[in-house]
């Protein structure tokens, strides 16, 4: 309320490319291992990971009778955990094996 | 004919916005630009206590809103698992291959168990994936017929169980 509405316009629009990025990356790294495609995944996937929980949380997290805008502690919550899960990964994919690698890995489990 | 309608129209519409009429002193402030209208809304609903959606109970649940759920729900699971995952392997000693060499000696390590838990990992990340291609060709105004909707579902659906069910099968090399 109050900010301009190319504010929405431009969010909307780079969710969507990102989804667009997602859909090429996946199976992507399906078939390719490198670097790159771990650290681009961790990117992508956290930060579209994080619209989507920012859509459950402004649907379901807001102050009922109250207001419409969401709980700041959800809020506030879900950057925190976004953050903390982005930097575990890029950790991961420089320590260890890696995004690709741990699924990889995984499935070699019967 | 379409003259009289309009006519008794206007005549109706006339009434309300009559200054004197009771509905002028329920009726929301005059605002004026977008933002502030909805503003006087919100604040109209504070004041009677409406509830607030989303009304989760209030509809009658089909195909199509098991197909909606199912994507917030898979992506909800990808999301929360790999915030878990990721701070597990800060928190647990020893690297991630020798997490996995333990895991294959554990005694639930057995195709009973560990094929169907590969199916539902493989189906949400498909079902997401093959959902958000929907999702997308909506965004550009395509695929809204009442028809295609319908095919599409079926298709995301069907071809998300397939790939899990095949993708399950496969044991990488290492």
């Amino acid at each position: 309320m109050g900010e301009p509405l190319t504010v929405y316009t431009g969010h909307w629009k780079a969710e969507k490319y990102l989804a667009l990025g997602l859909l090429g990356l996946v199976p992507t790294a399906l078939f390719v291992q490198h670097a790159a495609i771990d650290y681009a995944l961790a990117a992508a996937m956290i930060l579209h990971g994080h619209w989507g929980m920012k859509a459950i949380i402004d649907d379901y997290a807001h102050q009922g009778k109250k207001g419409r805008a969401a709980t700041p502690f959800w809020t506030n919550l879900s950057i925190g955990v976004s953050a903390f899960t982005f930097a575990t990964l890029c950790y991961f994919n420089y320590n260890d094996v890696g995004i690709c690698g741990a699924v990889r890995l995984l499935w070699t489990i019967t | 004919m379409a003259l009289l309608m309009r006519l008794a129209t206007r005549q109706a519409l006339l009434r309300h916005v009559r200054p004197s009429s009771i509905l002028m002193k329920a009726a929301a402030p005059m605002a004026t630009s977008p933002s502030e209208q909805a503003k006087a809304y919100w604040e109209k609903n504070k004041e009677l206590g409406r509830p607030v959606a989303p009304h989760l109970t209030i509809y009658k649940i089909d195909w199509h809103t098991l197909l909606s759920g199912t994507h917030r729900l898979t992506g909800f699971i990808m999301y929360t698992g790999l915030a878990a995952i990721a701070a597990a392997t800060l928190i647990v000693p020893a690297s991630y291959p020798a997490w996995i060499a333990a895991i294959k000696t554990w005694p639930i390590a057995i195709p009973a168990i560990i094929y169907p838990a590969k199916v539902g990992a493989a189906f949400t990340v498909f079902y997401h994936l093959l959902n958000g291609i929907r999702h997308i060709a909506w965004d550009f105004g395509k695929g809204f017929a009442m028809k295609d909707i319908n095919r599409s579902g079926y298709v995301a659906m069907g071809l998300a169980l397939i790939l899990a069910v095949f993708a399950a099968t496969i044991v990488p090399s290492s």
